[in-house]
């Protein structure tokens, strides 16, 4: 069953880029539930007096389709158009085999405000699963709609939606003489809208990396044309500037407490892993030695970090504890293994693994290390789990450019995130905003 | 900004150069690519080149250095020109220049960051072998975040592996 989602996925970049690499991969990562739900979704009663772009049941559709988990009916075939409960009849549900059906109103109240509600139902029972109005601005239709899709996806499938959750990622445009770009660090919803520009340099910006419930970011700017990392809060702006060594200042990854970063600083000559206390700048190295220690990454649990170390002679993922200690290499299938990161849950880790001279998202299974490549493109980079851990966004090349991309681990969702701005680089998606 | 312009050329001939080679630029392979050029500075310069280097213009021999894939060795024809700027740095010793180390799109940002520093290290490293004093030698690296070629090929990449010796840095400081 995920060789007809791959198969679909593969026919899709074909039309979009010739050469790709005709060698199967099959994608196991799922653990049992390869089936989609069927939905039927019937236009909201009222949404027709906004744009497309704005019509709640096209936005749920949308999300839930593009999260591999929903199969979406067409409304065409659709019997009836009820807006409220006492219009439903279940058997006309039941003969399109929709296992639920969602729908909903959008009303004027008078004063600007609009009434949202839906209702979602369990077709096979008869009965209603899920209804919530909300009051809002007609500016927050698309946020709705968002929530709305993270309430049937929690519904149907027991795990949290990710559809309200924001993703980071670097733009680079061609500006002035060669080698000269425009670079913009940017923050979107995880369906690539409402787009907020953190940071616009003339010199690079990289790597990207969130604070626990999504409130900071910390990154690396050339804007003073050395490297230095910055952390900055993104709703207000407002930033410091955290290392600025001799060397190289690189690969930020927040503590899952949001206290310390750990980073890559070259300031004894060599390439190696620190940690940072952002309160009292207090530096602690953790890894010794000539060879690249580079990439680190928190565990949920906050007790290790992963790092990438070509302390083999070819980069590798290696372990330790958050001291330093119990260093131990990870990864051993394939010749370069690089810029591993947790899955929230802490069982995976996603990370770039080259096989044949291309370059893949991956995941490794901690459990039983086992490596699975997730992707055919061949220039894949910075691979993050959704905060929901169901899904992995990569950045990679697609007809000439760089674009971002997300592939669900259950083998049937693979999407291309349509955003502006030149070539997209070092996507990484935010945590929840809110524990739940 | 006129430096900058000159510093334009000299790159433009090094790329031109490495898309054949897919290594290092021979400095006669890039006299011949300025003798087509429409520069006249460019060509005058490189007559100076080839008349020795008594005393050499800035402009009159090759900025960059091009890497195999996944290396920071030195070849024979980076040495060449890693000796000529040497030369050029010992005759002009409160000249500082900073060595600006890329890599290809391939593989991950951070890891290609310590490849670039790598590129530019082992570019200073043999500077200062050739007697070039530190003091006038800085070091740094973009990783793959300034490709001077767009492609997405080998022809591209070969391009992009690259340590650049920007003396347009400090001289406009």
């Amino acid at each position: 069953m995920h060789r007809f989602g791959y198969r679909s996925w593969a026919g899709l970049l074909a039309l979009l880029c010739a050469p790709l690499t005709r060698a199967a991969v099959t994608i196991h990562i799922n653990h049992g539930y390869g089936q989609q739900f069927p939905i039927a979704i019937v236009p909201f009663k009222g949404e027709g007096a906004w744009p497309p772009a704005l019509q709640i049941s096209a936005i749920v559709s949308r999300d839930l389709t593009g999260s591999g988990w929903f199969d979406c009916l067409p409304s065409k075939d659709y019997l009836a158009q009820p807006h409220h409960a006492a219009q439903v009849q279940f058997n006309d549900w039941r003969l399109l085999k929709a296992t639920a059906l969602l729908i909903g109103h959008i009303q004027g109240l008078g004063d600007g405000h609009l009434n949202v509600a839906f209702r979602l139902f369990d077709v096979n029972k008869g009965a209603q699963m899920q209804g919530v109005q909300y009051i809002i601005k007609p500016n927050q239709l698309r946020a709705v709609g968002h929530k709305i899709a993270d309430a049937v996806y929690q519904a149907l499938t027991g795990v949290r939606g990710v559809f309200d959750t924001r993703i980071a990622y670097v733009t680079m445009y061609p500006h002035g003489a060669p080698g000269h770009y425009l670079y913009r660090l940017v923050v979107a919803d995880a369906e690539g809208h409402h787009t907020q520009v953190i940071l616009r340099s003339h010199e690079p910006i990289m790597s990207p990396r969130w604070s626990p419930h999504g409130k900071r970011l910390t990154y690396v700017s050339f804007e003073t044309t050395w490297p230095a990392i910055y952390v900055q809060d993104v709703a207000t702006g407002q930033r410091s500037q955290v290392a600025a060594f001799h060397g190289l200042n690189g690969a930020p990854s927040f503590s899952p407490d949001g206290t310390h970063i750990a980073l890559c600083l070259s300031k004894t000559g060599y390439p190696e892993v620190y940690v940072l206390n952002l309160a009292t700048r207090h530096l602690r190295q953790l890894t010794f030695g000539p060879e690249i220690n580079t990439e680190p990454s928190w565990s949920p649990g906050g007790g290790h970090i992963v790092f990438t170390s070509n302390r083999s002679g070819e980069p590798q993922i290696y372990e330790m504890t958050v001291q330093g200690t119990d260093k131990h290499r990870l990864t051993f299938d394939g010749d370069y293994n690089a810029d591993a990161s947790f899955s929230p849950n802490g069982k995976w880790l996603t990370l770039v693994s080259r096989r044949e001279g291309q370059y893949h998202a991956a995941v490794f299974d901690l459990a039983d290390s086992t490596l699975e490549v997730l992707t055919t493109t061949s220039l894949d980079e910075s691979p993050t789990f959704a905060p929901n851990g169901q899904e992995v966004l990569y950045s990679t090349v697609v007809g000439g450019h760089r674009v971002l991309a997300s592939v669900s681990l259950n083998g049937q969702g693979h999407r291309i995130l349509g955003l502006r701005g030149g070539d997209i680089s070092d996507p990484a998606w935010s945590p929840f905003r809110h524990p739940q | 900004m006129k430096m900058n312009k000159r510093m334009l050329v000299v790159v433009g001939l090094a790329a031109l150069a490495g898309c054949a080679g897919n290594e290092a630029v021979k400095p006669s392979g890039a006299s011949a690519t300025a003798s087509r050029s429409t520069s006249t500075q460019a060509s005058a310069a490189t007559q100076t080149s080839a008349s020795g280097t008594q005393s050499m213009a800035l402009d009159s021999f090759s900025h960059m250095v091009h890497f195999r894939f996944d290396s920071s060795a030195i070849s024979s024809s980076n040495a060449a020109i890693i000796k000529q700027n040497a030369s050029y740095l010992e005759a002009n010793p409160n000249v500082r220049v900073r060595l600006e180390g890329n890599t290809d799109e391939r593989g991950t940002a951070q890891y290609n960051m310590a490849l670039g520093q790598r590129r530019a290290d082992a570019v200073k490293h043999m500077l200062e072998v050739l007697g070039v004093s530190g003091k006038q030698l800085a070091t740094v690296s973009f990783g793959k975040s300034r490709p001077l070629a767009l492609g997405h090929n080998e022809m591209a990449w070969a391009k992009n592996r690259r340590t650049f010796f920007n003396y347009a840095y400090f001289a406009n400081k």
